[in-house]
């Protein structure tokens, strides 16, 4: 059973107070600690990225971008423990003008009109609690179908809390807003979950198929 | 207060899922002691709690790793390019530099055409000197020292002409009859 524990931030304040630390030594021209921030977060950014575009080669350009900017704007950065959350922002605002290209693209007929994938165009790692086939297929429709009933600034929340793992402050930071709108946002998001019967289901039966 | 002790509805589940610390007090002793609502709170936590689970595990996949510093063990087009990308103070001269030498390259060429010119000049005057002296030599065949130690009387004889035979004489100049 999971405990209120699941929805603490993944990041530790211990870990925090690295960050801190490595930031700050890359602001004063540390290659190496740059270097290992972004081992540390590539593979959320890339989640991140990839969750919401669904095409591993954009994320994987996407991802290269985020850091190319995070590595330029680094000295702008004032406060050294609010890295994560300026991170995020970076891969949001690419993941957004990504969209804005593709659809800008497409209205002017350089491209085709490409609906966003439903399922990724790559399988997952195989691990014994991965999804087969079909049942991947149907979560990602039931994905789809949960973000086209969710306003723009629910959709951001409600995925940066529970896919991303952030807690109430970090999303604060990262969507520029107080911790009152995302709450309110939060909020809005989880009932439009609840209400969501065929994603309900879909969970509860993986659930217990999952268990069992 | 009734209100309080009764069980929550939906509105206060998710409250108390999205953040615990913003229910009152009351509410928090209720949540703490009652086991059905405390229930609801978790199941809908659970949920929510598989799908970011179910997310995460459709988003681990292998990728291309992101570089930065690769440009260490790469040729000076990488630091070129890196540089470029992370620069806009670089990218500015560039485009000032290649500005200047596009402005500059029709100075250059005109400058080129100018001392073109005067070689041609100077070979035309070099050539019209040539001519004059070929001139002048055709006049007088003769090296001007030879004109002056000949007798008064030579230039009034015919001038013979190179190859020309002449039969009162040898080949040695002296008379063919001695």
């Amino acid at each position: 059973m999971n405990t209120r524990e699941d929805f603490e931030p993944s990041v530790s304040p211990a870990q925090g107070d690295q960050v801190a630390a490595l930031v700050e030594q890359a602001r004063a021209g540390s290659a190496s600690a740059f270097e290992k921030l972004m081992v540390m977060h590539r593979d959320e950014i890339f989640r991140l990225v990839f969750f919401r575009i669904r095409s591993r080669m954009d994320s994987e350009d996407l991802t290269q971008d985020v850091f190319m900017s995070a590595f330029k704007y680094l000295p702008q950065l004032k406060e050294s423990d609010r890295f994560r959350p300026w991170l995020y922002r970076i891969a949001l605002n690419r993941v957004h003008d990504f969209h804005r290209k593709n659809k800008l693209l497409a209205f002017f007929g350089i491209t085709d009109e490409r609906e966003q994938a439903d399922v990724p165009d790559v399988e997952p790692h195989r691990d014994p609690s991965a999804l087969d086939g079909v049942i991947r297929h149907e979560f990602w429709v039931r994905v789809k179908e949960l973000s086209k009933r969710f306003s723009k600034m629910e959709r951001e929340v409600f995925f940066l809390r529970f896919v991303d793992d952030m807690n109430l402050r970090e999303i604060a930071l990262t969507l520029k807003r107080s911790e009152s709108a995302v709450k309110t946002h939060l909020y809005r998001a989880i009932r439009k979950f609840k209400e969501d019967s065929a994603l309900s289901d879909f969970l509860e039966g993986e659930w217990h198929g999952g268990k069992d | 207060m009734v209100e309080k002790t009764s069980h929550f509805d939906e509105q206060q589940i998710i409250e108390a899922v999205i953040d615990p610390s913003s229910l009152d007090v009351p509410s928090r002793r209720h949540l703490w002691e009652c086991p059905e609502c405390r229930a609801q709170k978790a199941a809908l936590e659970n949920r929510l709690a598989r799908f970011g689970q179910i997310s995460r595990e459709q988003t681990t996949i292998e990728f291309r790793k992101p570089e930065i510093f690769q440009h260490e063990s790469a040729g000076i087009f990488s630091i070129f390019k890196l540089i470029w990308e992370i620069s806009p103070v670089f990218r500015m001269g560039v485009v000032f530099a290649s500005l200047l030498i596009l402005l500059l390259t029709p100075l250059t060429l005109k400058k080129d055409m100018i001392y073109t010119l005067d070689r041609v000049y100077e070979e035309m005057r070099q050539d019209d000197e040539f001519m004059n002296e070929v001139e002048k030599l055709e006049d007088t065949p003769f090296p001007h020292s030879y004109v002056e130690v000949a007798a008064p009387g030579d230039d009034k004889r015919e001038t013979p002409s190179p190859g020309a035979r002449n039969d009162g004489m040898t080949e040695d100049g002296g008379p063919r009859n001695a």
